[in-house]
């Protein structure tokens, strides 16, 4: 009798040690799953964010008239000159993004496009954008309203906006029980480039 | 029972050491990727901070200031300055600075690195549409005279427009709304009315001081240069008519009685810089070709009074600048004293008077003859633009509203893109420099 009781006692304890067991696993994989849509959030912000710096900050390079160098100022939309490769000749650069995709679970997610002279537009290089916003000041500090193009040589500053979120939600490092996108989120105020305002 | 436990702590052990070991890698991998981007800024950072501490050597000291290298922010900074470069009077600063921080991507081992890279130029100041060095009226007559409103302050107000680069070494006086086209810069931030609401299509910047040369170098530099000099002994000026590629020369004007000939321009000053001293000029007709002409007064007696020029019509490109960019034809006019648009009372408010050129006077300004005592004579179209010493006035009109002219001219001054990046011969160019192209990774 005291063996099937020992039996059966060693078999609950174990059932509970497999449970708990089987629990820790799914905490660690659903970690280890948010750890890495993070990783690939924070690695496709960081090339974004590198990738517009570069660009923006060479706005107006080697263009005649400085006050023509942005051609199209839209929220979600900019299209400069500048001679990006140094060459004497002024190309154009243009940053948009696209309709979302319904091809993921995130609904929100985006492709960044860079579109260079006359090429293909092709997506940048993060993935997961779920939100690309520029504003524009003048050199007094006021908003200029997108798409007045009466008003593209103001143009001194911009400011821009931009999030990146994973294409499915992972666990919360909190809460384990909750789960939402992994997300990394950046503005540049000042964005400037000293070609714009030279004189 | 025994063992089963052991192989269940071993098989747990090894679950969580194996997912342990992918977060590490994959924290360590994200903060090599905020690593990665935080060494190409604080990289960018330090070779930034070196082009802007170059530039603000070059921009407040004459000359081109000796390199440099500095460190900070856990990097070094070498900054050069190379004269010269990529053109004669342009200057390019090259800032390389490297960090110290230790890159973990495929190019382990080497440091971050950087350059930003600015090229500057010395300011021509053909290129403005109108410059002073204080906005206040600064009329005198040929005999050195102050006129009426001499010492007045000069206001840009509702109505006005001005086209080009603009600038003072002192302050704006704005009331209403002016329109400024292109980049406004002044040395001090400007005098506002009680309603200004100055428009800057082009921004503005406050602190700028451009140096304009003192009068003898500059004096000396159009005189040594001159492909014709002409000394009036402070009594004899010199009238010139152009005609096309020829210039009726007549001394002095009223008779002709020491020279009256017409000639090529070219034969008269074949690298088209045309100069007299002790002596005024009176100027007009069509020219074609780069020319500049400049009076500069004497040192003594009459010639106090010279070094004035007189613009006694239309004075304009033999191919219009205004409507043909190609254009060769530009002419600068260097007055050491005035630059008078001369008095006719004929005109009247349909007159329009064409003037093609960069103007430069170094004591005075561009003024209408007696502007406040002529009849209103319509409008004045200055292609080309004004530096001046003191702010001229062409005519006196009530603001109303209404806007109503009581005397002299209206004018409208527009700037001409080629002087840019040209100038007419000898005509002169300050030693403060100005941003030409900005370059950063």
């Amino acid at each position: 009798m005291s063996v099937m009781l020992d039996l059966i006692g060693s078999v609950v304890i174990a059932s509970f040690v497999i449970l708990m067991g089987l629990r820790l696993n799914a905490t660690i994989a659903g970690s280890a799953d948010a750890s890495m849509a993070n990783l690939n959030v924070q690695e496709s912000m960081a090339d974004l964010v590198r990738n517009l710096e570069y660009d923006f900050r060479k706005i107006g390079y080697n263009v005649s008239d400085p006050k023509t160098s942005i051609a199209l100022a839209d929220t979600a939309h900019l299209k400069f000159y500048a001679d990006m490769d140094k060459d004497g000749t002024v190309d154009s650069v243009e940053w948009f993004i696209g309709p979302p995709l319904t091809t993921l679970p995130n609904p929100k997610v985006r492709v960044l496009y860079r579109r260079y002279n006359n090429e293909d537009a092709g997506g940048a290089a993060g993935l997961g954008v779920t939100e690309f916003k520029l504003k524009y000041l003048n050199a007094k500090g006021d908003t200029i309203a997108p798409l007045d193009a009466s008003r593209y040589s103001q143009i001194w500053v911009i400011e821009v906006s931009l999030r990146v979120e994973s294409p499915y939600k992972v666990q919360d490092a909190v809460n384990t029980d909750i789960a939402d996108y992994a997300a990394a989120y950046w503005r540049q105020t000042r964005l400037a480039s000293r070609n714009l305002v030279r004189h | 029972m025994g063992k089963a436990s052991i192989i269940y702590v071993l098989g747990l052990t090894l679950i969580i050491g194996v997912t342990m070991n992918n977060l590490s890698r994959n924290s360590a991998t994200s903060a090599d990727a905020y690593a990665l981007y935080y060494g190409d800024t604080q990289v960018h950072n330090i070779a930034l901070t070196g082009a802007n501490i170059g530039t603000s050597y070059l921009l407040r000291t004459a000359g081109v200031p000796a390199n440099f290298g500095l460190s900070f922010f856990d990097g070094r900074d070498s900054v050069m300055f190379l004269p010269a470069t990529p053109h004669p009077l342009w200057v390019t600063i090259r800032s390389s600075a490297w960090s110290n921080i230790n890159r973990q991507d495929k190019d382990a081992g080497f440091p971050f690195r950087d350059t930003v890279e600015g090229v500057f130029k010395n300011v021509q100041f053909a290129k403005y549409s109108w410059f002073t060095e204080n906005e206040t009226n600064g009329y005198v007559d040929e005999n050195g005279n102050p006129g009426p409103h001499n010492g007045l302050a000069d206001w840009k107000i509702t109505g006005d427009s001005l086209f080009g680069p603009v600038h003072t070494n002192n302050r704006f006086n704005l009331d209403g709304t002016p329109y400024f086209h292109d980049k406004v810069t002044a040395g001090l931030a400007p005098n506002l009315g009680g309603s200004a609401n100055p428009t800057y299509n082009g921004g503005f910047e406050w602190g700028i001081n451009r140096r304009r040369p003192n009068t003898s170098s500059l004096e000396s530099k159009l005189t040594t240069g001159a492909g014709w000099l002409y000394d009036g002994g402070g009594s004899s000026d010199v009238e010139l008519t152009f005609m096309n590629n020829d210039v009726h020369v007549r001394i002095p004007p009223a008779t002709g009685s020491v020279r009256d000939t017409v000639m090529a321009i070219t034969a008269l000053a074949p690298n088209g810089v045309i100069v007299v001293k002790n002596a005024d000029l009176r100027v007009k007709g069509t020219y074609a070709g780069a020319v500049t002409i400049a009076a500069f007064k004497g040192s003594s007696g009459a010639g106090l009074n010279k070094g004035n020029v007189w613009i006694d019509g239309d004075l304009v490109g033999a191919s219009n600048p205004a409507t043909n960019p190609a254009s060769h034809d530009m002419l600068g006019i260097v007055a050491g004293r005035m630059a008078y648009i001369s008095r006719d009372n004929a005109r009247n408010p349909s007159t329009v008077v064409n003037i093609q050129a960069a103007i430069y006077c170094q004591d005075g300004e561009l003024a209408a003859e007696d502007y406040w005592d002529i009849p209103v004579s319509g409008r004045v179209n200055l292609f080309g633009g004004v530096t001046q010493s003191t702010a001229g006035s062409l005519g006196v009109f009530n603001p109303g509203p209404p806007v109503s002219f009581l005397s002299g001219f209206a004018y409208s001054i527009r700037n001409d893109p080629r002087f840019d990046s040209a100038q007419p011969p000898l005509f002169p160019y300050s030693d403060s420099y100005e941003l030409v192209s900005w370059w950063e990774n």
